[in-house]
C-alpha cells in the first residue's frame, strides 16, 4: 500500500482511535475499588444505651445528685436562719420606735399637765 | 491613626458605671447622723442597741414575716427605705452632753425637715424631739430623739411613715397598746414659700 498520500490529520486521527479504544480493566481492579468503598462508608458504631454506661459514670452522677440535694437543703436552712434573724431585727426596730414614741408622748403629756419649758409644734391633745 | 485616645475614652466610659455604683453604694451606706458619734456613745454606754435596716434588708425580712401577727409590721416596712435605731443606756448621768444632742439635731434643722415636737428640760438631760421630712406635701421620713439622764434613744425612719401607722402595731411587738396619742401628731404646716412659688409670678 502506498502511504505517500497519508496526511498528518489521518495519523492524528488514528492515534486517537488507538488511545480511545475500549480496553478491559486490569485484573483485580473491581475488587480493589469495592474494598476502598467499603472502608469509606463503613458504618459508625452505634452509641451505647445510657443504662449500659460504666459503673463509675453512675457513681459520679449519684454523687453529684447527693451533693446538689444536700447543698440545696443546707442553703435553704441558712436562708431561713438569716431571714428569721432579719425579721427579728425588724420587729426589734419597730418595738423600739413604738416605745420611744410612747415615751415622748408621755413626757409631753406630763409637761402639759404641769408648768414646763416645753415647746411643741402641731401636737394636739386627744 | 489615633488609637490611644479612643482606647482611653472607651476605658473611661466602661469604668464609669463601676465607680457610679460604688459612689451610690457609699451614699446609701451613709447614716443621717455622724457615725463617729454613734461609736463615741456606744463606747460610753453600759448597754447599747444598734439596728440598721436598709431597703434590701427590709425586703429580705418581709419574706419571712408570714406570721399573722406580722401583717401590720410587714405593711409598714413595705413602703420604707430604711430604719435606723440607736439606743444607749448609761451607768450614770452625764455620759452625753448637750453638744452631742445638738450635733445630732443639726442634721434635721434644714431642708425638708420640720420639728414637730421639741421638749427641753432645764439641764438638757430630759429632752425630746420629733422631726418629720415632708416632700411635695407627703411625709417621707421621721426622726425621734428621746434623751433621759441615763438613756438616749434615736430613731430615724426613711420613707413614707405616719404616726398613725405606728398606732396600728401598738399592742404588738412589745409596744404599749396606748399609743393612740400618735394620731394627734399633726404633719407640719405647708411651707408658704413653696406655695408662693407654685402660684407663679403675678
Amino acid at each position: 500500500m502506498d502511504n505517500r498520500n497519508d496526511t498528518p490529520i489521518d495519523d492524528f486521527e488514528q492515534h486517537l482511535r488507538d488511545q480511545l479504544a475500549p480496553r478491559s480493566a486490569p485484573a483485580g481492579f473491581a475488587d480493589r475499588v469495592m474494598a476502598r468503598a467499603k472502608v469509606r462508608v463503613a458504618p459508625q458504631p452505634r452509641p451505647r444505651p445510657f443504662f449500659l454506661l460504666p459503673l463509675w459514670s453512675w457513681t459520679a452522677v449519684a454523687a453529684l445528685l447527693v451533693v446538689a440535694v444536700f447543698g440545696g437543703i443546707e442553703h435553704d436552712r441558712r436562708q431561713r436562719i438569716e431571714g428569721e434573724r432579719a425579721r427579728a431585727q425588724v420587729l426589734l426596730a419597730l418595738r423600739i420606735t413604738g416605745t420611744t414614741l410612747h415615751d415622748v408622748q408621755q413626757k409631753i403629756s406630763t409637761e402639759e399637765n404641769t408648768p414646763a419649758h416645753s415647746e411643741s409644734t402641731g401636737f394636739e391633745k386627744r | 491613626m489615633k488609637i490611644k485616645p479612643i482606647l482611653s475614652l472607651t476605658l473611661l466610659f466602661a469604668a464609669l458605671p463601676f465607680f457610679g455604683a460604688r459612689f451610690a453604694a457609699a451614699q446609701a451606706d451613709q447614716l443621717p447622723f455622724p457615725d463617729v458619734l454613734s461609736k463615741q456613745l456606744a463606747a460610753r454606754a453600759s448597754n447599747y442597741t444598734e439596728v440598721t435596716l436598709d431597703r434590701k434588708m427590709l425586703d429580705f425580712a418581709s419574706h419571712f414575716m408570714d406570721n399573722e401577727n406580722d401583717a401590720e409590721g410587714k405593711r409598714i416596712i413595705a413602703k420604707l427605705r430604711g430604719i435606723y435605731v440607736r439606743t444607749y443606756e448609761f451607768d450614770k448621768p452625764g455620759e452625753y452632753t448637750a453638744a452631742d444632742l445638738e450635733q445630732i439635731r443639726a442634721h434635721f434643722e434644714s431642708g425638708d425637715w420640720s420639728p414637730i415636737v421639741k421638749s427641753r428640760s432645764k439641764n438638757d438631760t430630759d429632752d425630746s424631739d420629733i422631726y418629720m421630712k415632708t416632700v411635695n406635701g407627703e411625709i417621707q421620713g421621721m426622726f425621734i430623739l428621746n434623751a433621759e439622764p441615763k438613756e438616749l434613744d434615736i430613731v430615724y425612719i426613711d420613707g413614707p411613715i405616719r404616726p398613725e401607722d405606728l398606732e396600728g402595731i401598738s399592742g404588738n411587738f412589745g409596744i404599749p397598746s396606748n399609743l393612740g396619742g400618735a394620731k394627734t401628731i399633726a404633719p407640719p404646716p405647708p411651707n408658704p414659700m413653696l406655695q408662693n412659688r407654685k402660684a407663679g409670678p403675678q
